[in-house]
């Protein structure tokens, strides 16, 4: 039963960075991707992001990921947390890896325009706000989710995030099921960072004090024919 | 770039029509790199017509200008409809359905329910 649940909290989680990847702004094909050096963030503990060729340059973010994290760190969470929504908070130093790897790795944040489908109380949307996004459509069923992240848009003065109340179709997805549509799609895709995710005990049902869950950022891109 | 063809019966259902009844201007900061990577990804026909329902299309051309990455006036009046422009309180409705969804608070609710959808 809780082995299920903690399976959906990955998906979920997984369907998010996804949408992060998935901008209006695709790299052109004539662009080939920049390979970096290992980030310091791969040295940190909770995650790997894999080694990749050491003559590449990393892109600029403009603003530092301590910093990024501590603005996350400020933002409102969920007040009650509903389980038929299956809603989690993302820890804020996860939130952080993920957008500043994004950035930094692919310029996949800064100038570009960002949706992020299901955004609860929105630390991937303004996150990306924060990193310097074009513009951010940030989407959730949940009106109360959407309520506190009002609060946060105007907490932090934040201007270009539009908020629209829908129901995204929510499949669910493991690492073979993304495989597979990819392939459907004619969509490029890889694992940019496998991160673990620290899960506080949301819910009573939760015995555990906190549990590590694999979480995979995905990047995938469209093959222009 | 929202639809309403989830709606039973509706093939389209775009572009939604505009019913305005407080709009909110805010200021944004103007980044012309990024709105001149948006204009060739918009349909700027449905655009115009969006900013003239509301009465926001003076000024505004109604076709694309040519090389409009080096023109910064047409850039900043694009700038200006697609980000500082919002509506605050209003509706929008299915082109064929006529089923409206309400604007409250700037946000617009696109939620259907199980016998709306197709």
């Amino acid at each position: 039963m809780e082995e299920l649940a903690n399976r959906k909290i990955l998906e979920e989680i997984q369907l998010k960075k996804q949408m992060l990847l998935k901008q209006g702004a695709v790299t052109p094909l004539t662009a080939t991707i920049p390979l970096t050096p290992p980030s310091p963030v791969g040295q940190l503990p909770m995650c790997s992001i894999p080694p990749v060729s050491a003559t590449a340059q990393m892109m600029s973010a403009i603003l530092k990921l301590k910093t990024l994290e501590s603005c996350l760190q400020e933002l409102n969470g969920f007040s009650k947390p509903k389980l038929d929504l299956e809603q989690y908070e993302t820890p804020a130093h996860i939130a952080a890896i993920a957008l500043h790897t994004i950035q930094t790795r692919y310029g996949d944040i800064e100038d570009k325009l960002i949706l992020d489908a299901g955004c609860g109380t929105g630390k991937f949307a303004l996150g990306a706000a924060m990193l310097g996004a074009g513009a951010v459509t940030a989407l959730d069923i949940d009106k109360d989710a959407l309520d506190i992240l009002k609060i946060n848009i105007e907490e932090q003065e934040i201007k270009n995030v539009d908020v629209v109340h829908c129901d995204f179709l929510n499949n669910p997805i493991g690492r073979l099921h993304i495989e597979k549509k990819l392939k459907d799609w004619n969509v490029k895709g890889n694992v940019i960072a496998e991160l673990k995710f620290n899960i506080h005990p949301t819910y009573k049902f939760h015995r555990e004090q906190s549990r590590d869950i694999a979480v995979d950022i995905w990047r995938m891109q469209l093959q222009h024919l | 770039m929202l639809t309403s063809k989830c709606l039973k019966g509706v093939t389209t259902g775009y572009p939604l029509a505009i019913n305005a009844k407080e709009v909110k201007i805010t200021e944004i900061d103007f980044n012309p790199e990024f709105i001149s990577r948006l204009i060739p990804k918009l349909d700027w026909n449905v655009l115009w017509g969006a900013a003239d329902s509301i009465g926001h299309s003076e000024g505004l051309p109604k076709v694309i200008e040519p090389k409009y990455e080096e023109n910064e006036e047409f850039l900043k009046k694009a700038h200006r409809v697609l980000l500082e422009i919002e509506i605050e309180e209003g509706n929008l409705t299915c082109p064929e359905s006529g089923r409206q969804f309400p604007i409250s608070k700037g946000i617009p609710n696109m939620l259907l329910t199980e016998a709306e959808v197709q």
